[in-house]
């Protein structure tokens, strides 16, 4: 570019700089990453245990359903959350030559995330929860996490807009797809009322509230799990190889693939659920077309190791790479796989998808975690890695953990969804007992624990040999010299970019498109034919315009349309907003509006003291292990009832559908059984139901229900659209200890003391209207039915 | 009644337009970025291999 300044006669200034590179947060980052992650899994373990062996159930605040979430939030946002801050910090400042723009608001990142990750692991314990999966902390800390995700946008774009590399690597493009799409996400998903302290509601309620926690949900695995590290992966993994990527173009296929896809396929979450059947198809489509572009990055990162396998042989970084991107490969094939509505229907609610992510968790993110922290410490520290063999061991106790972790889980599910659905010949479910086919899955549960403690002890390994490595060498910065020049004027004009020859063909051809849809039977043919025109022959156009730029010799001519594109960050980042955006819109919006349009008007709003219940029933986090939607299915309807509909949990905020069954759906268990069968089974699960695995409750009885704070509860779901009336908030506690009272006496008159104001109580209220449209049911009075 | 409202809603059209959108742009992408020789992205992919110096840079291009 010089040359080409020089040659056009400007006048030209040239100045040499050189720039230090704050790889101090790096550092912080990457370790922090290694000890989250062991607290992380270390929780992981005892939640396996505690599935595998009741007991394990120590104390209430450490019970299962508390400290799943803890788990899942502590290795994504922390441990791969680290490692992505890290990885991002060190290739970004590279990739740009530029140091990141502020040094105070790099700590402030990584203090702030710190902060935020304390705060998750005092508060979840504690029972403080919105319960909705990977977004489960209470309102002022996801204040903290926006504030804290936009000190990252704003350090990252500066960096982004001061740099001295005028094009934009493909990581960097994924970078900036995981910043907006990521703030977005979690904004959208987090809106609720706060009711007081750290106690708030979504302000979406039933199927809405499902549509827009899966969109959230499925997305954070996208963007925040997967689109950062395939970054680090276009990043590290040429480093590692010393080679570049096998093709660059194909890297951009994935990428603009992969922002359009994604963000459409949240619904293969509710698929065979209540959710309109237009939006399971959707997203069961998208879901399927991920197969090519998440392939296509998988095939991209395993050749750039051809000619180089060798080396993989030797070199643990490149070991973890390449098993980390076949990881990748396993789950995103397993992913749509499991998107299918027909294996959905057997593969839902099993532990076949718990298998499912944690090939993803285990082997993609943490192989690849592993693999860039063996490359990278060493040369932040200026040393060479401590020990190599330890590395190799490391290696190979993951693998060892992460396949049977799988294939514990996938037999796990395999075999508890073939026996929810077998029936005798008579027609008859032949496994009537939920705990029939716990049982037959326990030994995969102590199967898995094995997988996990073995995955344990290699990250353990791994922390000692990168302390140890760190602690033999010293903090170093990586330093590179940049050359500016001044040019005459501004050689890269936005109207080329903005009205280039692909912009204006691909929106001639959806509006053509939208024409088609939208006129009549003899129109719409003729504007077909138009628009498939209009697309071949544009496609030709910016084929020829394309070779028409390419001069003699090959010497590029100055604005090729994405070559443009990648020097404006700004605009690349807006076009990547639309991307990500356009299927989200196109795909809430119509559901939003016509959910509401469905709700049922026999249903009532819950009585307050079923709303306290329900409140206990979230703190504890029941919805870990019990699903609140009965699909479609035969057998489905013989184990739990009527299949769910959209207007039964139009005032759940927030929405408890579930996606796991360890024990069984909850959807119709309302009036199922007996006060007192709830009671017992509550302080000891085995006396009514031998075999189950449920942590015992009997502390419920011990734990005193604020009846003060019952109006707030009403006063927020009325404010949120539950239709409630002023005389509901007004008379709320009073109307709760009436209903208390009721419970206690039916319990006392059966044989069981058990106090009015107790959090068993208001447990027992919302169990018994569950899946019931008003009043409260009639509690039955036999005790002898299977559970 | 809900299936009545989907059959009837204007709304439902945003999916589908959406998706040709999607395939429009996905298409000309696709077609844009495989019609370019893979050598004229050789300079690009080579980024996180140079940890020399970078070629000089307009003061324009820099302060974006």
């Amino acid at each position: 570019m010089s040359e080409a300044l020089a040659a056009s006669g400007a006048k030209v200034t040239f100045k040499k700089e050189t720039i230090e590179y704050n790889d101090s947060v790096v550092r912080y980052f990457m370790f922090a990453s290694v000890g989250w992650g062991l607290v992380g899994m270390l929780v992981g373990i005892i939640a396996a245990l505690q599935l595998a062996f009741w007991q394990a159930n120590v104390d209430p605040h450490l019970a299962f359903g508390r400290i799943r979430p803890l788990h899942t939030n502590a290795v994504i946002f922390a441990f791969v959350g680290n490692m992505v801050f890290g990885g991002i910090y060190y290739s970004t400042q590279r990739l740009l030559k530029a140091r990141m723009a502020s040094d105070m608001l790099s700590k402030i990142h990584f203090w702030g995330w710190q902060l935020i990750i304390v705060a998750a692991a005092i508060t979840l314990p504690l029972g403080f929860t919105q319960a909705k999966e990977y977004a489960e902390l209470e309102w002022p800390i996801d204040i903290s996490i926006a504030v804290i995700w936009v000190v990252f946008a704003i350090n990252f774009f500066w960096t982004l807009a001061k740099r001295n590399e005028k094009h934009i690597y493909v990581a960097i493009w994924f970078y900036i797809a995981t910043i907006v799409t990521v703030a977005v996400l979690h904004i959208v998903n987090s809106l609720a009322i706060p009711v007081f302290g750290l106690k708030s509601y979504s302000i979406f309620g039933g199927a809405k509230d499902a549509l827009v926690q899966w969109w959230y949900g499925h997305n954070a695995v996208a963007f925040f799990l997967t689109t950062p590290v395939l970054g680090i992966m276009y990043y590290f993994l040429p480093k590692a190889a010393e080679r570049p990527v096998y093709s660059y173009r194909l890297s951009i296929i994935h990428f603009w693939a992969l922002v359009f896809v994604y963000i459409w396929a949240g619904p293969h979450h509710l698929l065979n659920t209540a959710l309109p059947e237009w939006a399971q198809s959707l997203g069961m489509l998208f879901s399927v077309m991920l197969w090519a572009p998440s392939w296509g990055g998988m095939l991209n990162g395993l050749l750039t190791l051809r000619g180089g396998w060798s080396k993989v042989r030797q070199d643990p970084v490149l070991k973890f790479f390449a098993a980390g991107i076949t990881f990748y490969g396993m789950a995103t094939f397993e992913g749509p796989l499991l998107s299918i509505k027909s294996v959905s229907g057997l593969a839902h609610y099993t532990d076949w998808i718990v298998g499912h992510v944690h090939g993803g968790a285990l082997g993609w993110n943490g192989f690849m975690a592993a693999g860039m922290f063996y490359w990278a410490i060493p040369r932040l520290f200026g040393t060479k890695l401590h020990s190599v063999r330890a590395a190799n061991t490391h290696f190979y106790l993951g693998t060892f953990g992460i396949i049977l972790y799988m294939t514990s889980m996938w037999t796990a599910g395999i075999t508890q969804g073939l026996m929810w659905r077998a029936v005798t010949p008579d027609g008859a479910l032949q496994y009537p007992n939920f705990v029939e086919t716990l049982d037959a899955i326990r030994p995969m549960y102590w199967m898995r624990l094995i997988g996990g403690l073995s995955y344990f002890v290699g990250m353990v390994l791994m922390a000692w040999n990168l302390v140890v490595t760190a602690r033999s060498g010293k903090a170093v910065n990586g330093t590179t010299e940049v050359v500016i020049a001044t040019p005459e004027k501004n050689a890269v004009p936005w109207g080329a970019i903005i009205f280039g020859r692909p912009v204006l063909v691909a929106v001639a051809v959806s509006v053509l498109a939208g024409l088609f849809l939208v006129t009549n039977m003899f129109a719409s043919p003729f504007f077909a034919l138009v628009g498939a025109t209009v697309g071949i022959l544009g496609g030709v156009a910016i084929s020829a315009g394309q070779k028409s730029s390419v001069g003699e010799h090959g010497a590029q001519r100055p604005h090729a349309w994405h070559r443009l594109l990648e020097g404006r960050a700004l605009l690349f980042t807006v076009l990547t907003v639309i991307a990500v955006l356009i299927g989200g819109i196109a795909e809430l919006v119509p559901t939003l509006l016509v959910a509401a349009d469905s709700s049922n008007s026999a249903q009532h709003p819950y009585r307050p003291l079923e709303l306290e219940g329900r409140d206990v029933y979230i703190r504890e986090g029941c919805y870990n292990c019990h699903s609140q939607m009965i699909r479609p299915f035969r057998w489905e309807q013989a184990r739990y009832g009527e299949p769910s509909t959209l207007g039964e949990s139009q005032f759940d905020h927030p929405f408890q559908w579930g996606s796991k069954r360890t024990g069984p759906d909850l959807a119709r268990e309302g009036g199922k059984y007996p006060n007192l069968w709830h009671a017992k089974h509550f302080a000891d699960p085995r006396s009514i139901s031998p075999g189950s695995n449920m942590p015992p409750y009997a502390f419920l009885a011990d734990w005193k229900l604020d009846f003060t704070k019952t109006a707030d509860r009403v006063h927020a779901m009325k404010s949120i659209g539950v239709p409630y009336t002023d005389k509901d908030v007004s008379t709320a506690a009073e109307e709760a200890k009436a209903q208390a009272n009721d419970i206690a006496k039916d319990l006392k008159e059966s044989g069981s003391d058990v106090p009015a104001d107790s959090d068993m109580i208001a447990l027992i209220a919302y169990v018994q209207r569950i899946g019931v449209a008003s009043p409260p049911p009639k509690p039955a009075t036999n005790l002898s039915m299977a559970p | 009644m809900q299936r009545e409202l989907f059959s009837h809603s204007p709304l439902l059209l945003l999916p589908i337009v959406a998706m040709f959108v999607f395939l429009a742009v996905f298409i000309a992408v696709l077609i844009r970025t495989m019609s370019k020789r893979a050598s004229a992205y050789d300079p690009i992919a080579a980024l996180p291999l140079s940890d020399a110096m970078p070629e000089p840079l307009s003061q324009e291009t820099r302060h974006e």
